[in-house]
């Protein structure tokens, strides 16, 4: 039986107490090496065979062990493999005792994982500074095994908070469907990255896009991220336009965001029917707008600082407006793509995106190709950052057919009146439509109408506009870049525009099957006769027709200065697009 | 050392020099070379002519130079910057938020 032997710690007490097993099989070394430690101030357990001293060594736990090579049973060597494939990461000491200090015994002691071989009887004036010699190996090892249960908690909480980037970043991010005509790619260096990509479309058939890189990355760039796709899905679904979406997501980063951080992004409104695209780019590479056969026939460099960095009252929205014509591609890559190194540090660069954009490969295959020259040139060389590619085709055919099924309102029709009034620089600064579709779907619901009435407001708005307070003739918009043309002038006399009221009057009231809503729009211009007004078949005329065909009933009054439309809803067809 | 800090000798301005890689490595150092000077100078001199390259963060971090020394009231010229560091600067209109020399 092991014998745990309490002691009176001696005047000279070590540094560090040790519990010290000594197993021996003749009684009186062990005596005499446990009085040696004893008096050093250590304490004491014994054994007296190999099976004991395990037992021992489990339930007692010393800090190390003093073997005789030879106890019976089980003998020195096997004990110590014993306690080494025990002990696990704790240090232990394990000395075996021995008759001589020859190179066959000392290398059979080491090989057994014993720490040192002392040849026996100890002496006593040696005991004390061999046994600190080990207590600083201990202290070493100890600190060591500390840093790496250190090091080993902070990983794990890093790659928690990793985690949770990730699954906040993809549920605010990559919310609803991507467009089938938008494709992306976003190849992530980190275990997570701070490039976002996101689509939307404006009740009009207008598409937004953004693509954007975040400085840093992980749950920085995705608590900057939230906000970002919050503001461009809300603003874009009620038919904010482009300029007024950037300077909301510029505002509310420069809030939040630490002055360090900010999002290179551009901004896409593609009005894909009507061939043109405004382009805001703060921060991101050129663009690119390829043509099948032509080549690129677009540029959209960067003309602005990046979002986050400038206060509202210096902040330029201002987008560019570029020509398109069906079929042509839009491409946007992050800076990872054009700093794409391989292993001899080479980089990607501009001239070979250029030159995969302009080669002779067929619109299909084009970004599956870019994709892979980017691969095939980094060749295995390590991701750098971020590497996001961004391609859009245009034309009318890409814009889907709304869901007419989607969002039955199943709210009670109420009755309500509203009225909106903008006069001079109001007209220029403040877009009413978001704010009046807004306040119908408060207040109304009408989700499923939405893209009607937004059409139906946006059109008589305009009309009033262009016509009743700029005075201008929309026979300009007849050929395309008259079109263009017809839309650059209006900022510019916008601009400078001091008089002149629009107001717009909506007024809602239940009806045996539903409700209707009677939209008023009135403009202080002269009014025109009815012939006057733009036919169907142009550009503009269209805009009418559509009108007519959403509303019940489209009527001018007062010489054409009252647009009056009615517009009736049903509440079991609530899904149908027109009402009957 | 990758960052040098010279103030002129009436100490109204100060001269940082950032050689090689300009990235988030010199967080701190880039930090505390403004930041523990017993006087703040009336201009900063951030010298680019040893500067290879320059990734975002180092941009953010002439941003929090930029608010540090007082904004739009400060400031800042980045000097001798070399064609692939002026292409960087470049695509963020850094030109339109500090002088580039």
């Amino acid at each position: 039986m092991s014998v745990p032997v309490e002691t009176t710690p001696s005047a000279a007490a070590p540094k560090l107490r040790q519990k010290v097993l000594i197993v021996d099989d003749q009684a009186s070394l062990r005596a005499l090496h446990g009085a040696y430690v004893q008096h050093l101030g250590h304490a004491v357990v014994f054994a007296t065979n190999g099976l004991e001293a395990l037992e021992s060594f489990r339930r007692e736990q010393p800090d190390c062990v003093l073997l005789d090579l030879h106890t019976p049973g089980i003998d020195g060597v096997g004990v110590c493999r014993r306690i080494r494939s025990e002990c696990g990461d704790r240090y232990v000491a394990v000395i075996l005792l021995t008759g001589d200090d020859g190179v066959a015994t000392v290398t059979r002691c080491l090989e057994a994982g014993a720490d040192d071989c002392w040849v026996k009887p100890l002496k006593p004036q040696l005991l004390g500074p061999k046994l600190e010699s080990l207590n600083r190996i201990r202290a070493l090892y100890e600190r060591l095994r500390g840093h790496q249960e250190e090091l080993a908690a902070y990983r794990v909480a890093t790659l928690r908070e990793q985690e949770l980037a990730k699954s906040l970043f993809a549920r605010v991010v990559d919310r609803g469907q991507p467009a089938a005509n938008v494709r992306r790619m976003i190849q992530a260096a980190d275990v997570f990255h701070g490039d976002i990509a996101l689509t939307a479309w404006r009740p009009n058939g207008a598409q937004l896009i953004l693509v954007g890189d975040f400085t840093g990355h992980g749950l920085q760039a995705a608590l900057g991220a939230i906000p970002v796709a919050d503001i461009f899905h809300s603003m874009a679904r009620v038919g904010f336009a482009a300029p007024d979406i950037v300077a909301e997501i510029n505002r509310r980063l420069f809030l939040c965001l630490p002055r360090n951080l900010f999002l290179s992004a551009c901004v896409l409104e593609i009005h894909h029917a009507e061939s043109f695209v405004l382009a805001w780019n703060g921060g991101l590479p050129t663009l690119f707008v390829q043509r099948e056969g032509a080549g690129l026939v677009a540029e959209i460099p960067p003309h602005h600082v990046p979002l986050g960095i400038l206060p509202e009252s210096q902040f330029d929205a201002s987008c560019q407006t570029i020509p398109i014509k069906p079929g042509d591609r839009v491409f946007a890559a992050s800076d990872g793509v054009i700093e794409t190194a391989n292993r001899a540090g080479e980089q990607f660069g501009e001239e070979r995106l250029r030159a995969a954009l302009c080669d002779d490969i067929g619109g299909e295959g084009r970004f599956e190709e870019l994709v892979r020259r980017i691969e095939a040139f980094r060749n295995g060389a390590e991701k750098l950052d971020d590497v996001t590619l961004v391609e859009v085709l245009c034309g009318p055919a890409v814009v889907p057919r709304s869901d007419q099924n989607s969002a039955k309102s199943t709210r009670e029709a109420l009755t309500w009146k509203l009225a909106l009034e903008l006069e001079g620089q109001a007209l220029h600064q403040v877009d009413p439509i978001p704010l009046c579709l807004r306040a119908v779907q408060e207040i109304q619901g009408l989700e499923g109408h939405k893209e009607a009435l937004h059409l139906v407001l946006s059109e008589l708005f305009n009309n009033a506009l262009d016509h009743g307070v700029l005075g201008r003739d929309s026979r300009l918009k007849e050929t395309p870049d008259g079109f263009l043309e017809f839309y650059a002038s209006r900022d510019r006399l916008l601009e400078t525009l001091h008089s002149g009221k629009v107001a717009l009057e909506l007024a809602h009231e239940p009806t045996p099957q539903g409700g209707r809503l009677t939209i008023d729009v009135v403009d202080s211009g002269p009014g025109f006769e009815r012939g006057a007004a733009p036919q169907a078949g142009a550009h503009s005329g269209r805009g009418i027709a559509l009108v007519e065909s959403f509303c019940d009933s489209l009527e001018y009054r007062d010489a054409g200065r009252r647009a009056h439309a009615r517009f009736s809803w049903t509440r079991e067809a609530q899904s149908e697009e027109r009402p009957q | 050392m990758s960052i040098a800090t010279t103030p002129s000798q009436d100490g109204r301005s100060l001269t940082i020099k950032v050689s090689g890689r300009f990235d988030f490595k010199l967080h701190t150092e880039f930090r505390r070379a403004y930041e523990s000077l017993p006087q703040r100078p009336a201009q900063y001199i951030i010298d680019l002519g040893e500067t290879e390259y320059m990734d975002s963060s180092a941009l953010g971090m002439l941003l929090l130079l930029r608010q540090f020394a007082g904004g739009d009231g400060s400031t800042i010229t980045l000097a001798k910057v070399r064609p692939e560091v002026a292409k960087i600067l470049a695509v963020a209109s850094f030109g339109k938020l500090f002088k580039v020399a």
